[in-house]
């Protein structure tokens, strides 16, 4: 068995570039999935996420550029890596003829071992129906036998393309418990969903794509961190928008008199020191952006620039 | 309108098809009237009437009615009989599994508007592939500067397209009832080839001649439309049929629920109502199994069954004792035909049981049997992954495009090497069963060449899913190829000519394997042209875009 070495990054990609014809589905793509973490990637529907995992998983080969797992090449290499790899892909599909655990043990088997404690224990936690075909199951229930053979080999690294897609709000809490226990026990996740809630809830850094591009790569702390906040500051005295307006990191003040809405990024200090001289400041109320309010920021940056 | 859209959207998915398949028959029959046209008919007239008779030659046969014979009267209905079956089975059980049925039925569109809109666009396309095949016949003569006279043309694709329609209809109504489109195909071509076989061979037996008439193929040609014109009572029994299971096809729609989507086949569902585990689901899931190919048999193992089961019937059940009655008749006969002419039905002395099993089922039915098992398993396995959208999770784990096709070909071997054993186990049984005393060592040698054959085209499927991904190219590519190359050898040995050996099917019969034993460089060629197919396979599909 191939040793994998886990204090690296694990999926590393360097100006990936995919063209179907003339069409760039994915163009020019620097990234790393580090040890450790979760690592969401984000875009709208038809931005390049699937292909950017086609590409990484050598179901497509790029045009140009190239992608590691594992520390292998994901082309050259590719069977180094695979024991170690649990995948899930989008629109899963499975043998129908089946049933949820002969699935797992195919699966199982043909990447060298099947744990059938293990198993049975994510079986439990998902509430998945082992005993049935899988061509009789709900579309969630045969998405659970999707994660549980993404989970069931302890991997340590996991590609996942929507992997939350037809689970009820319940199991989607469990899958978002299970990748953090995962990640704790020193394994990398590469999740890919447009769900911006999942992401926010389950990634330590994130990637956006749009158009084939990747144009932004941040923790989700520091992201946050930068991103607009709503402000509510409510004052002792009337005070105009002018004094706001001409303000760094100021954008949408609406005042009513003594209460001024705003949005703004940077820090506090700046701008109470800007209000300081017009009012006191009784109260303040502020609202950090969620992962969905900066997502649409990026693109609606994008389309108008 | 909603309904109007139905109807466009059925023309426009399956009438790529059709039309390769009427533009092959169409280029076919030219060939095949090059050839004949370099021959000498007259020396058909000396053959005694009951030979004749037999192998379906007209009296005062000319060139063209020899070639509309050859090719449009067997190759022309068994491959527009398989098109219409495939149309039929798509249409509605085809749709319901691939869930476009339940999408199409949430607009606002009855199912009894649905099915009535897809089986009109159905008949609309065949009446058109009908009379492309009648155009087809008229120009064809002309380009070759071949006389016609005597023939009607019109009143035999007539008939050609009534026994179309019946078979789609019977492939409409198993679909419509069940939902299950491999189950609305096997019927179908059971039935199909039951009847081209039962047609051909009971009328030779005394006293089950009346019994023909209980199989559609009888309707299609016993009134021999190509020299009479239409039998209005035989096309009418045929289009009244049709009509009845069309008929029948809706209302087993209509009063049924739609299935989910699910791909149970017969013979599971059975075991499970049985209470039984099959041996093949426990060996899928055993831990020390872990191949691909046990997989891919598993899932093929209906098909299987039913091909086994009709190969060791036809040979060990029907042929022996179809020869023991026939023999004194073949006898009387005489030794005195032409080899041009038996070659077409694949050779061989019909006074011997060797050279009958030859003519009667080795030469056509046999290759046709195990070619759909390998063709079916060669090309449902490579693309077929890619179709069912389960490549993806299969090459995530450690196991390479090379061990994947591999392993899909090991499969179709093996099911070629079962079909070609139950072929000889069949023979050796009719062999026993009726005193036909022919030699187990030949017996074991053409079993050997038809699986090797079947390999062949197995291969080409293999290597067609590998480039394409697509399970319907590899499947009308194979087939299509082995249509083309069993033409192409039985016109080259009509015409005597060496190019026979371009033909695949020149390694299987050409050198009598049932009468010399097995020809040890035919067996080889067979062999080496499956490896390189599977070798270059295996090159195409590393390099290639896997589809999503």
């Amino acid at each position: 068995m191939t040793n994998v070495d886990v204090a690296q990054d694990l999926l590393v990609t360097s100006h990936l570039t995919k063209y179907y014809g003339d069409f760039p589905a994915l163009v020019d793509v620097t990234m790393s999935v580090h040890a450790g973490e979760v690592y969401g990637f984000l875009g709208p529907n038809g931005a390049g996420k699937t292909t950017m995992i086609r590409t990484v998983m050598d179901e497509i080969r790029p045009t140009s550029g190239s992608a590691q797992l594992l520390g292998f090449d994901s082309h050259r290499d590719v069977l180094a890596t695979r024991a170690h790899l649990g995948y899930l892909p989008a629109d899963l599909a499975l043998y129908p003829q089946l049933t949820g655990r002969d699935t797992l043990r195919f699966f199982g088997n043909l990447r060298g071992e099947f744990d059938d404690t293990y198993t049975d224990e994510l079986a439990e936690r998902f509430g998945a129906q082992l005993d049935k075909r899988v061509g009789e199951m709900s579309t969630g229930n045969r998405q659970k036998i999707g994660i549980i053979q993404a989970f069931m080999n302890r991997p340590s690294l996991l590609i996942l393309d929507e992997p939350s897609a037809g689970l009820d709000p319940l199991m989607q809490r469990e899958l978002q418990t299970l990748m953090r226990e995962t990640v704790i026990a020193g394994a990398s996740i590469f999740l890919s969903s447009h769900t911006l809630s999942e992401v926010q809830r389950a990634a330590d850094r994130v990637g956006i794509i749009r158009q084939g591009r990747l144009i932004a790569q941040e923790n989700v702390a520091s992201l946050r961190a930068h991103a607009l906040r709503q402000v509510e500051l409510d004052l002792d005295a009337h005070v105009g928008v002018q004094i706001f307006q001409g303000l760094p990191g100021v954008t949408a003040v609406e005042s009513d008199g003594v209460r001024v809405r705003l949005s703004y990024q940077g820090t506090m200090d700046e701008l109470l020191a800007a209000v300081a001289p017009h009012a006191s400041v009784i109260d303040i109320s502020t609202r950090e952006a969620d992962l969905e309010e900066i997502f649409l920021a990026y693109y609606s940056d994008h389309d108008g620039a | 309108m909603a309904i109007a859209g139905v109807y466009r959207q059925t023309i426009r998915f399956r009438w790529r098809s059709l039309l390769i398949g009427v533009v092959s028959l169409g280029a076919l029959l030219l060939f095949g009237m090059a050839v004949y046209r370099g021959l000498d008919p007259t020396l058909y007239d000396s053959l005694p009437e009951a030979f004749r008779s037999i192998v379906g030659i007209p009296p005062g046969a000319d060139v063209a009615s020899l070639a509309y014979s050859a090719i449009y009267n067997s190759y022309g209905a068994l491959v527009m009989g398989g098109l219409g079956i495939a149309a039929g089975t798509a249409v509605i059980a085809g749709d319901e599994q691939r869930g476009l049925l339940s999408v199409l039925l949430a607009n606002r569109c009855s199912r009894s508007a649905v099915f009535w809109t897809k089986t009109v666009a159905v008949l609309t396309l065949l009446v058109g592939a009908g009379a492309l095949l009648w155009a087809a016949a008229a120009v064809a003569p002309a380009i070759l500067d071949v006389q016609v006279t005597g023939l009607f043309l019109g009143g035999f694709t007539v008939h050609l397209m009534a026994i179309t329609i019946f078979f789609t209809m019977l492939a409409l109504a198993v679909g419509g009832w069940t939902g299950r489109p491999a189950l609305a195909a096997g019927v179908a071509t059971a039935v199909l080839v039951a009847s081209f076989l039962a047609v051909g061979l009971l009328p030779l037996v005394s006293g089950a001649e009346e019994l023909a008439r209980l199989f559609p193929w009888y309707y299609f040609n016993s009134s021999d439309p190509l020299l009479t014109g239409i039998d209005i009572g035989h096309v009418a029994i045929l289009l009244v049929a049709s009509s009845g299971l069309a008929v029948i096809a809706w209302w087993g729609f209509l009063r049924r629920d739609l299935r989910v989507i699910s791909m149970e086949g017969l013979i599971p569902r059975l075991a499970r109502v049985l209470g039984a585990r099959l041996p093949t689901s426990r060996l899928a899931a055993t831990p020390r199994i872990s191949h691909i190919w046990v997989m891919t048999l598993s899932a093929r193992r209906g098909l299987l069954a039913l091909v086994v089961v009709a190969m060791v019937l036809i040979m060990g059940v029907l042929m022996g004792p179809i020869y023991r009655s026939l023999d004194s008749v073949l006898a009387n006969l005489g030794a005195g035909f032409p080899d041009e002419l038996l070659a077409f039905f694949g050779g061989g002395d019909l006074t011997t049981p060797e050279g009958y099993f030859r003519v009667e089922s080795l030469g056509m039915v046999a290759p046709i049997a195990v070619m759909v098992a390998t063709i079916t398993i060669g090309a449902s396995s490579v693309a077929g992954d890619e179709s069912r959208r389960t490549i993806g999770l299969l090459l995530s784990t450690p196991l390479s495009r090379r061990r994947l096709l591999l392993e899909n070909s090991v499969a179709m071997v093996v099911a070629g090497m079962i079909v070609g054993a139950a072929t000889g186990i069949g023979i050796i049984a009719a062999n026993l069963v009726s005193g036909l005393g022919m030699s187990y060592a030949s017996i074991a040698a053409t079993s050997l060449l038809l699986t090797l054959l079947g390999l062949v085209f197995g291969a080409v499927a293999v290597f067609i899913g590998a480039a394409t991904g697509s399970v319907r190219a590899a499947v009308f590519g194979a087939a299509g190829l082995a249509l083309v190359m069993h033409v192409v050898n039985a016109m080259a040995v009509i015409a005597d000519a060496s190019w026979a050996y371009v033909s695949p099917f020149a390694f299987y019969l050409g050198n009598d394997p049932m009468v010399n034993g097995l020809n040890l460089r035919d067996a080889m060629v067979l062999l080496l042209l499956s490896i390189v197919l599977i070798g270059v396979s295996v090159l195409v599909y590393q390099r290639r875009d896997l589809r999503q």
